[in-house]
């Protein structure tokens, strides 16, 4: 099988000539890392500690687009916008997803008809997915308020609303469930029967079979879509830009983090407080995905253990 | 460490034996029915508001069915604004796209997965870092960067960068091609051909079902991205299908009505679908190949 | 084994090739010309009216100048003051040549340091400042130097359909300019006849106070705000008279039921309709407050509508006419490849021929004061022309755009149930930390509209 590698002490010309081939071989990763991760890392954090609007050289500001992120009322609102999206469209999604997979695991015989049509939304581009819950839930000609009209309540605008929207977003975010439920069923696929059956005997209910079962050999499929999700709903822009009227309204409702940040670096070409906007997010989506990471641990299951 | 669980664990154990039910699973099966309707209102509507003329999207009480066809929608959208250019425009930065990823992804993945070096898994672990990375703290850098190389309003920041491998991708490949017997490399490199060669003689060909499945979810993002021509694209002759559609919505509405726009999505979502019927088992292996097992 | 590999590798070839040629072809498409006879304009208004004006304007420059040539590219905003495009062109080297900015935006930008100062070019043209509005001219200034060379300005009233308010048993004529403004009380109990429910959603609604021209700029300048305390350089938002415009947009929407305003906006003016659909074009509001632009889209697009102007409503019985004006400008952005044949389309365009093509197709009223006393020009916006002498318009701040933002952010929080205080209180917080840069600020003397 794999050859092995040289001493651990010394490299020989051996050696050095593997890794410079290696390194060829990985370099054009290399080189995109560099200038697509770590120039702009560096450059972020640079810029956020200077006013620069793009058009003149940056002039050094100290802290002082860091403490004005503290005094910045929109910079709550985003934050606050986005976190409510996170934490009611990410476990909704995971469970739902969960869901539909377990359902699709009892094999009934049309499974792949359920498959195909459950995964058909996630292949839709966000843009154009909000394009149709404009049309859908607008008062005029949406499918919404004339089901909602069947039972004699008053048309609504929700997407006016700055709450409402926010629903909505997190509402047409599970469309895309069909995604997660393919990852889960394929995890599903892996636990061995003989495992149930083992349960079976020792009498154990579909409810504990679930619980002692099958959610912790799927806790690390599970934990590696949460870290996703997570990662992906911090990011969220498309549906606050297309879905209100204006960008991020109504009332900034729909003023989504990466929205700000968007519109104060190409808006209002104020590239260093973008900056100090974006390192902030970075830290934060860090430290989220290594706090999902060391909570899980408890909890996570590697390999059958049972 | 869990990190090298991630790294070390192959393939997922694939293969189970599907076994059907005895019992039939009425409950499953109900819920499974009650999602797909759910999930298929959106798509139902936009066909439907899609076909609708602008008459009776006007009346007020929407219908849940059309009254007439107006088939001619599809046509007049396509005439209404410069769609054809709009979706050659996406195409081919999709596939300019997909061909870098492919490319480049399968040289780098070749050699983590291929190549024994010293300091390789270490990076490799840079690898998977750089899958949890946040993308946002890099556009205000970019956008200077490609400014400073005359690159904005071109198409070039949206296709140069897949040429240069990409975390997902990486990782996606190098799980599949570790798979490839070693004693098959090893007879190769014994008969003298040298790693390039191997690379493309014997590993790609090989790999033809993995690199379908990267080209697919690489065309996948492409054809989805909003924020990258938002920010890069001014001139309305190389814009993509996301940010011109969205544009002329905001700024003709007196071309793009509602059903044009409805019929602009149906054409644009068509060839996704087309894709994922096409190759729906790349798709399905890329899923869940990208989940960690 | 070896031939296949040869195909294998020509394949890879000609693909790489492609790829190459492809990328090639990605870099030559350039949206700009260095020909110094070549000016590249981009506007920011787009409907099909004003971009017919545009057409005549190049049109016109070009036979003036002969061998140049113009290129329009509509480049529209989203919400006000809204430069993205511009910004982002600018910064990327693709720029225009010539762009048209809200006037009371232009400060903001000038500011942001992506404008060039055009004062050098008004310099060599003697005479040119006094042909302008002053009010208007002080729009595009920042710092004391002209940034952006004022187009058109407006003026607003509030249009009334005859035949709804008669349906409603109310006589149109209380409503004739010749009784003085009304009072912003007789108004609403004009609308509260005029509106109609159905089913518990509105199917016709008298007057919107908030809707069309109806927005915090209208209420807040009436009420006679400054936006802007001088002494500490700081945007004062919480000011007695913007408290007063706010309260009442909080009291409005409590008696029309905000929610219920907003499903029938969405209802009979859905997002993404088009140009010839709107209220008061379909006769789905009796009254709306709107200016003299709204004259050439009801001609062309309700020509059946029969409605009459007359002034803003005021607070008390007695009080003067009141009425605002903005308007946009022409600048050169940094970095544009032909600055000096942007300036000479500036000059054609801004000036009494340009001017006159544009108010007369688009029913704009001149910021060039010749114009003002031109009956071809004012024509059917007689009206608006008159009511500039009781015209103020908004300060030029550097921060306008954002504030702008945050106020109808404000407008839209206070009608959700939000307090007046506690919104306005937010936009100083917003706009603030921006001001402080641009501090110490010294605004230009403001002057009446009609100067």
């Amino acid at each position: 099988m794999a050859q092995v590698v040289g001493s651990r002490t010394r490299m020989t010309s051996r050696d050095w000539r593997n890794v410079r081939r290696g390194l060829l071989f990985v370099s054009p990763w290399i080189v995109g890392l560099l200038a697509f991760t770590v120039f702009p890392l560096v450059y972020s954090i640079v810029i956020s500690f200077t006013r620069y609007s793009g058009f003149a050289s940056p002039k050094w500001y100290g802290v002082q687009n860091y403490s004005r992120l503290f005094t910045d009322p929109l910079v709550g609102t985003s934050t606050m916008n986005t976190l409510w999206y996170t934490i009611f469209a990410v476990p909704i999604g995971l469970v739902i997803a969960l869901l539909i997979a377990l359902a699709m695991n009892r094999r009934v015989r049309e499974v792949a008809v359920y498959r195909t049509i459950l995964y058909l939304p996630s292949l839709i581009p966000a843009f154009a997915f909000s394009f149709i819950f404009v049309v859908l839930l607008n008062p005029g000609y949406g499918i919404v308020n004339k089901f909602i009209g069947l039972f004699g309540l008053p048309a609504t605008d929700y997407l006016s609303d700055p709450v409402g929207i926010k629903g909505v977003i997190i509402g047409m975010a599970q469309f895309a469930a069909g995604n997660a439920a393919l990852i889960f069923l394929a995890g599903l696929n892996t636990v061995p029967d003989t495992l149930y059956d083992a349960a079976k005997v020792d009498g154990a209910n579909a409810i504990t079979r679930f619980f002692r079962i099958t959610l912790p050999l799927l806790s690390p499929v599970i934990l590696f879509n949460a870290i996703n999700a997570v990662n992906q709903a911090l990011q969220i822009f498309t549906p606050g830009y297309i879905l209100p009227s204006a960008p991020g309204g109504p009332n900034n409702g729909s003023l989504f983090y990466m929205l700000n940040l968007y519109e104060n670096a190409f808006s209002y070409a104020q590239l260093g407080y973008a900056s100090a906007l974006a390192v902030i997010l970075f830290i934060v989506g860090i430290a989220l995905a290594f706090l999902i990471f060391r909570l899980s641990r408890r909890y996570v299951h590697y390999g059958v253990e049972v | 460490m869990a990190i090298d669980e991630i790294v070390e664990t192959p393939l997922a154990q694939q293969g189970k034996q599907v076994t059907p039910t005895k019992h039939h699973a009425w409950g499953s099966r109900l819920f499974l029915i009650i999602m797909c309707a759910l999930f298929l209102i959106p798509v139902y509507w936009m066909l439907v508001t899609a076909l609708k003329t602008p008459a009776e999207l006007l009346k007020p009480k929407p219908s849940w069915f059309p009254t007439t066809f107006a088939w001619s929608n599809f046509s007049d959208a396509v005439n209404a604004f410069p769609f054809a250019r709009f979706f050659l425009n996406s195409v081919l930065i999709t596939a300019l796209v997909a061909l870098g990823t492919v490319l480049s992804n399968v040289i780098v993945a070749y050699g983590f997965a291929c190549l024994e070096w010293r300091g390789r898994d270490k990076l490799f672990y840079v690898v998977i870092a750089t899958m949890f990375l946040p993308f946002a703290i890099t556009i205000i850098p970019l956008f200077d960067l490609f400014g400073w190389l005359h690159w904005i309003n071109t198409w070039l920041p949206l296709v140069v960068p897949a040429f240069f491998g990409s975390g997902f991708s990486t990782f996606l490949l190098r799980q599949f091609l570790m798979q490839i017997p070693r004693d098959l490399l090893d007879s190769a490199r014994a008969d003298g051909a040298n790693e390039w060669r191997i690379l493309w003689q014997i590993v790609v060909p090989m790999a033809r079902p993995a690199l379908a499945t990267v080209a697919i979810f690489a065309a996948l993002a492409a054809w989805n991205d909003f924020l990258g021509p938002l920010i890069y694209l001014q001139d309305q002759k190389l814009q993509t299908l996301a940010i011109g559609l969205q544009y002329l919505r905001q700024t003709q509405p007196d071309k793009i009505t509602v059903n044009l726009l409805m019929s602009a999505s149906v054409m644009t979502i068509v060839p996704v679908i087309l894709l994922f019927f096409g190759f729906q088992r790349f798709f399905v292996r890329g899923i869940t190949m990208g989940s960690i097992k | 084994m070896s031939a296949i590999s040869t195909t294998r590798r020509r394949r890879f070839g000609v693909l790489l090739a492609c790829a190459t040629l492809l990328s090639g072809a990605l870099t030559a498409c350039a949206t700009r010309s260095n020909d110094p006879k070549v000016v590249t304009y981009w506007t920011t208004i787009t409907d099909p009216i004003t971009m017919k004006a545009w057409n005549k304007i190049a049109q016109g420059f070009e036979k003036q100048n002969p061998g140049y040539k113009v290129q329009i590219l509509p480049k529209p905003v989203i919400g006000t003051g809204d430069a993205t495009d511009l910004i982002t062109a600018v910064r990327g080297h693709t720029g225009p040549d010539v762009y048209l900015v809200d006037r009371f935006s232009t400060a903001q930008y000038a500011g942001t340091g992506i404008l060039t100062d055009l004062q050098p070019y008004v310099d060599k043209s003697p005479g040119m400042k006094s042909k302008f509005l002053q009010f208007a001219w002080n729009e595009g200034s920042y710092k004391g130097d002209a940034y952006g060379i004022p187009n058109d300005t407006d003026s607003r009233g509030l249009f009334y359909n005859k035949t709804l308010l008669k349906k409603a048993g109310v006589n149109p004529d209380v409503l004739d300019p010749k009784n003085g403004p009304p009072t912003i009380d007789e108004v609403m109990a004009i609308a509260k006849k005029a509106t109609i429910m159905q089913g518990g959603n509105y199917k016709q609604i008298g007057l919107i106070p908030w809707d069309a021209q109806g927005f915090w700029a209208t209420w807040a300048l009436m009420y006679g705000a400054t936006f802007f305390n001088s002494k500490t350089c700081e945007i004062d938002a919480t000011q007695p008279p913007l408290l007063k415009a706010y309260n009442a947009f909080e009291t409005w929407a409590k008696e029309l039921n905000y929610n219920k305003v907003q499903a029938f906006l969405a209802t009979y003016l859905p997002p993404g309709h088009p140009p010839n659909q709107g209220t008061f074009f379909d006769s789905n509001v009796a009254m709306t407050i709107d200016g003299n632009f709204n004259i050439e889209p009801l001609k062309q697009y309700a020509p059946k509508v029969k409605y009459g102007e007359t002034y803003l409503p005021v607070p008390k019985k007695g009080d003067k006419p009141f009425t605002w004006s903005g308007g946009f400008a022409y600048v050169i952005p940094k970095g544009a490849a032909n600055p000096d044949g942007g300036w000479k389309f500036i000059k054609y365009a801004s000036g009494p021929e340009g001017q006159k093509i544009y108010d007369t197709m688009t029913q704009h009223l001149p910021t060039y004061k010749p114009l003002l006393s031109d009956k071809s020009v004012t024509g059917s916006q007689q009206f608006f022309a008159d009511i500039l002498k009781y015209s103020t318009s908004r300060p030029p701040l550097p921060v306008n755009a954002q504030l702008s933002t945050a106020l109808s952010n404000a407008e839209t929080a206070v009608q959700l149930g939000a307090s007046p205080k506690s919104a306005l209180e937010s936009v100083n917080k917003q706009v603030n930390a921006n001001m402080k840069q641009y501090c110490p600020f010294k605004l230009p003397k403001m002057v009446n509209s009609s100067q």
